[in-house]
Order: structure tokens, then C-alpha cells, then sequence
């Protein structure tokens, strides 16, 4: 057994050095004299406070996608579930929704925002769905666990009465999930915030289109400021959801 | 009267044949407990008898004559074995949940309960000793407390029938004989007829009119329960 683990971490270690080979990855030409490297690095550090005022609206339009979208994703992640759990819906609809959430979850949001920004243009909008739609599959797939691996004794009693799937879900799905799902809302809103943070790199709204434009420009000061700004809204949202999430248990 | 038949039932699941030709008859207004060791098939039984396991043979009859149907589903009351309750919901929300089939479904699904039933649950919460709890979620409760809501939410529900899976499993005997106590005079009041599964000989012969003894899927004795002296019984169980 020992000896088996002992394989597994050496084959492990071929792999990633083999991979490197492969690809030609040399952690070194970062700090190679030839490359840009120490330039760039000095210019960001250069940090530009003239565009503060933009910053500001722009981290206030990233918050502001963030919550929408992850809240539109959110409420339709339940109905989703719902009908996604093998222990609420019947064979064939739980195969289709588990698909249709499988796959929603597949998709990384930066590729959503490129495809939607080709549908509804450049902006916050492009953003919000891309958000919406990744989060229908993150919090679809979390929930119909969440869903199946309730106590199913609460279930037979109901059963046992003849109950309704509707009145399964209203007096035992939804409450008996409810402490998870507050949890999951909060752990999505400061998720969607880091992930809209990039999304307008793509044109798609928020932080990362101001981060794009400057960076293209070699505005790097400029630039730096926008990055620091994720860098700041990133922990604060983790910090404020996780002190949310430990107070809502206990 | 016949309340309740099975007759030969079996069971096989995953090629292990877990109940062997059982047939029982329960007459109404009788107690019957169901006992024996653990893995027996007690369990098993019940959740054949209650529709929620399809027996691979056997005939099971209700009332005099029909199978399992709606119907006859609203009368017949079931405390499971960990007793089902929902631990977010309070206690009054968990007990309500029995009126679930005598109201209209909007109703239910609106959680708009009508006067009527909210009085019968109130009384049940007096009854029961719960209503300073009322507002309590279940997960806070004790193990008394939670067997108590158990069985205010199958009284809630009218049932003619209740099959009640190791219902004072958690409690000492001064607990257990009270949730008894208070069950058997709701069962006189309400004209309700039960069958139980205990472990301990003493609750079994003391608020039982049969006892049945399971062993390895077979129903081995009937004993009437005043026929027999303690011994006896735990002498069967233990064999
Ligand atoms: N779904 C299942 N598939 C296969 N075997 C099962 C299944 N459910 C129960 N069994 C088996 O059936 C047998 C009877 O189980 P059951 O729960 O009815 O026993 P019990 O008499 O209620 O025991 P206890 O006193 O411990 O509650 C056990 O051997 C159990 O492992
Ligand atoms: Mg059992």
C-alpha cells in the first residue's frame, strides 16, 4: 500500500516535469534580462491616483454586475435543482436538467462574456448574463447534491400521506436546505465579484475593461490602479461574505 | 373487525430474501408490537405494509378488502423510525404538516391553514405538553421533545391506522411510558388502532394486546400479551 502511494507521487513528478519539457516552460525567463519583465513590473509599481474618480464608478458598475447576475443565476439555480434531483422529479426531466446544469457549469464565464458581448455588444449587460450563466450551473449542481442527500425519512412521511412534489419541496426541500442555500448566496456574490472583475477584458463591462484599455495604451500606472482595486474588492467580499456566512451558523 | 391483513407477503431485494411468507392480521382498536433483533426485518415489514417498498409477493389488505390507495393512504399514520421530523421548520410547522391532506392543496402549498385545524393543532400542542415550544425550531428540541412532535403531527393527520417504527428508542423508561401513556389515550380517544415496533419487553407488554415476535424475515410467534410473563418474552427475543 505504502509502497503503491510511493508510485503514484513519482509518476506524478514524471508527468510534471514531462509536461514542462513538452511545452517549453522555463520558470527562469521571468527574470531573464531579455524579456520586459523588470520594466513592466517597475511601471505598475508607478501606481497612477489621476484616474481614482474612474476607478471608483467602475468598481461600483463590477459590484453592481456581480450581485445582479449572481443573483438572477441564483434564483433559477433552484427551480434547476429541483427538477434536476433524482429524489423530487421524475426519471427523465432529472436527466435533462442535470444535463442542462452540467453543462451551464462547463462553460468558464470569461468564454459566456465573449460569446454574449458578440450578441448584446460591449457593456455591463454581456457581463451579467455571462455571471447568470455560470452561476445557474455552479449553484444548480451544488443544490440538487444538496437536495438528494436530505434525510429521506421526512420524505416517507409524506409519501406515506400521498403528498404532492410541490408540498415535498415546500415543507421539506426548501426549509431543510435553507441554512446551505443563505450560505451559497453569500459564497456566490463575492465569487461573482472576482469573476466580473475580469469579464470586461473581453469588453463585457466593469473593472477589466478600463484594465484592457489602459494596458493596450501602455498607460501600466494607470492600469495598476484597476488591478489594485480587484485586489482590494476581491478580499474585502471574501472577507465580509465569510464573516456573514460563520454568523449565520451559529 | 379487520382493519388490516397481509398475507404472505415476500420480499427480495438484491437477491436476499428479506422477508419470508409474513401474514398478519390487525384487528381495530388493537396495539400490536412487532418485535425482535436487530436486522430481523421489522423495519422492512412496516415499510412494505405502508406502500413505500412493493412487495414481490403477498397481498396486503385495508378496511376490509382494498389495496393501498389514496384514499386509504390519508388514514394511515406513520412514525418512522428517526422519526422524520423537519429540523428548520418550528414545531408548529412540523405538525401541521399532518393536515397536509385535509386541506385543499392551495391551501397547503400557501401554508394557509384554515381556523379549525390550527385549534385541533393547538390542542394537540396542550395535550402534548408542547406549546411553550411552539415556536421552537425542531433541531433544538430534546429527544422526548421531538418523539412528542412526532406524535402530535400523526394525530394532526386523523389517521385510523399508525405504524410507528421504535418510537421511544432514545428514551429512558420514565420517558418512554409517558409518550405511551399520552399515545394510548389519544388511541382510546380517537378510536385509533396501532402497530408498533419496540425493543424493550416491558413497553412491548405493557401497552400491547399482541406481540409478535420477528426472526431472520419470519414472523416465529403471536403471543397475546397478557398470556405471558416477562421472561418469556425476553427468553424469545433473545434466542
Ligand atoms: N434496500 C435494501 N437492500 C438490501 N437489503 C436491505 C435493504 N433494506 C434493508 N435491508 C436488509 O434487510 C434486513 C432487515 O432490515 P430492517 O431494517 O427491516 O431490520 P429491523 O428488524 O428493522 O432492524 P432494527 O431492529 O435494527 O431496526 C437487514 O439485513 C438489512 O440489511
Ligand atoms: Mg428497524
Amino acid at each position: 500500500m505504502k509502497d503503491r502511494l510511493r508510485y503514484v507521487w513519482l509518476s506524478l513528478i514524471l508527468i510534471i516535469i514531462g509536461s514542462s519539457i513538452h511545452l517549453g516552460f522555463n520558470p527562469l525567463s521571468l527574470i531573464d534580462d531579455s524579456n520586459n519583465g523588470y520594466i513592466i513590473m517597475q511601471e505598475l509599481l508607478a501606481i497612477d491616483f489621476s484616474v481614482a474618480d474612474k476607478v471608483f464608478y467602475a468598481v461600483i458598475e463590477t459590484l453592481e454586475m456581480a450581485t445582479i447576475g449572481s443573483s438572477i443565476g441564483f434564483a433559477l439555480s433552484i427551480p434547476a435543482a429541483l427538477l434536476a434531483a433524482r429524489n423530487l422529479s421524475p426519471f427523465f426531466i432529472s436527466i435533462i436538467f442535470r444535463s442542462i446544469v452540467s453543462i451551464l457549469w462547463s462553460i468558464p464565464p470569461l468564454l459566456y462574456a465573449i460569446l454574449l458581448v458578440a450578441i448584446v455588444g460591449l457593456g455591463p449587460t454581456a457581463g451579467i448574463l455571462a455571471i447568470a450563466l455560470f452561476v445557474v450551473g455552479l449553484s444548480g449542481k451544488y443544490l440538487y447534491e444538496i437536495y438528494e442527500s436530505q434525510n429521506p425519512s421526512a420524505y416517507d412521511v409524506m409519501n406515506v400521506m400521498g403528498s404532492t412534489r410541490l408540498q415535498k419541496v415546500k415543507y421539506v426541500t426548501l426549509p431543510e436546505a435553507s441554512p446551505y442555500m443563505s450560505n451559497q448566496y453569500l459564497f456566490l456574490l463575492s465569487y461573482s465579484v472576482r469573476e466580473s472583475a475580469i469579464l470586461g477584458l473581453v469588453g463585457a463591462g466593469g473593472i477589466g475593461f478600463y484594465i484592457m484599455q489602459y494596458l493596450e495604451s501602455l498607460n501600466y500606472g494607470k492600469a495598476a490602479l484597476f488591478i489594485l482595486a480587484i485586489l482590494i474588492i476581491t478580499i474585502g467580499m471574501d472577507y465580509l461574505s465569510s464573516k456573514l456566512r460563520n454568523k449565520m451558523v451559529h | 373487525m379487520i382493519i388490516f391483513k397481509a398475507e404472505n407477503l415476500c420480499l427480495n431485494l438484491n437477491g436476499k430474501d428479506i422477508l419470508k411468507n409474513v401474514s398478519l392480521t390487525v384487528e381495530k382498536g388493537n396495539a400490536i408490537t412487532i418485535m425482535g433483533p436487530n436486522g430481523a426485518g421489522k423495519t422492512t415489514l412496516m415499510r412494505v405494509i405502508l406502500g413505500i417498498l412493493k412487495p414481490t409477493t403477498g397481498k396486503l389488505y385495508f378496511f376490509g378488502g382494498n389495496g393501498l390507495n389514496k384514499e386509504i393512504k390519508k388514514v394511515i399514520g406513520y412514525i418512522p423510525q428517526n422519526l422524520g421530523l423537519v429540523n428548520e421548520l418550528n414545531v408548529m410547522n412540523n405538525i401541521l404538516i399532518g393536515a397536509l391532506r385535509r386541506v385543499p392543496r392551495w391551501r397547503s402549498i400557501l401554508g394557509l391553514y384554515p381556523n379549525d385545524i390550527i385549534d385541533e393543532a393547538n390542542e394537540l400542542l396542550d395535550v402534548l405538553k408542547l406549546s411553550h415550544l411552539k415556536n421552537s425550531k425542531v433541531k433544538n428540541l430534546s429527544g422526548g421533545e421531538k418523539q412528542r412532535v412526532a406524535i402530535a403531527r400523526v394525530l394532526l393527520q386523523k389517521p385510523l391506522l399508525i405504524l410507528a417504527d421504535e418510537m421511544t428508542a432514545s428514551l429512558d423508561l420514565k420517558a418512554s411510558r409517558e409518550i405511551m401513556d399520552i399515545l394510548m389515550e389519544m388511541k382510546d380517544k380517537m378510536n385509533l388502532t396501532l402497530i408498533m415496533i419496540h425493543h424493550n419487553p416491558d413497553i412491548a407488554k405493557m401497552y400491547s394486546d399482541t406481540i409478535f415476535i420477528m426472526v431472520d424475515g419470519r414472523l416465529e410467534k403471536v403471543i397475546e400479551a397478557n398470556a405471558i410473563d416477562r421472561d418469556e418474552l425476553v427468553r424469545l427475543y433473545e434466542r
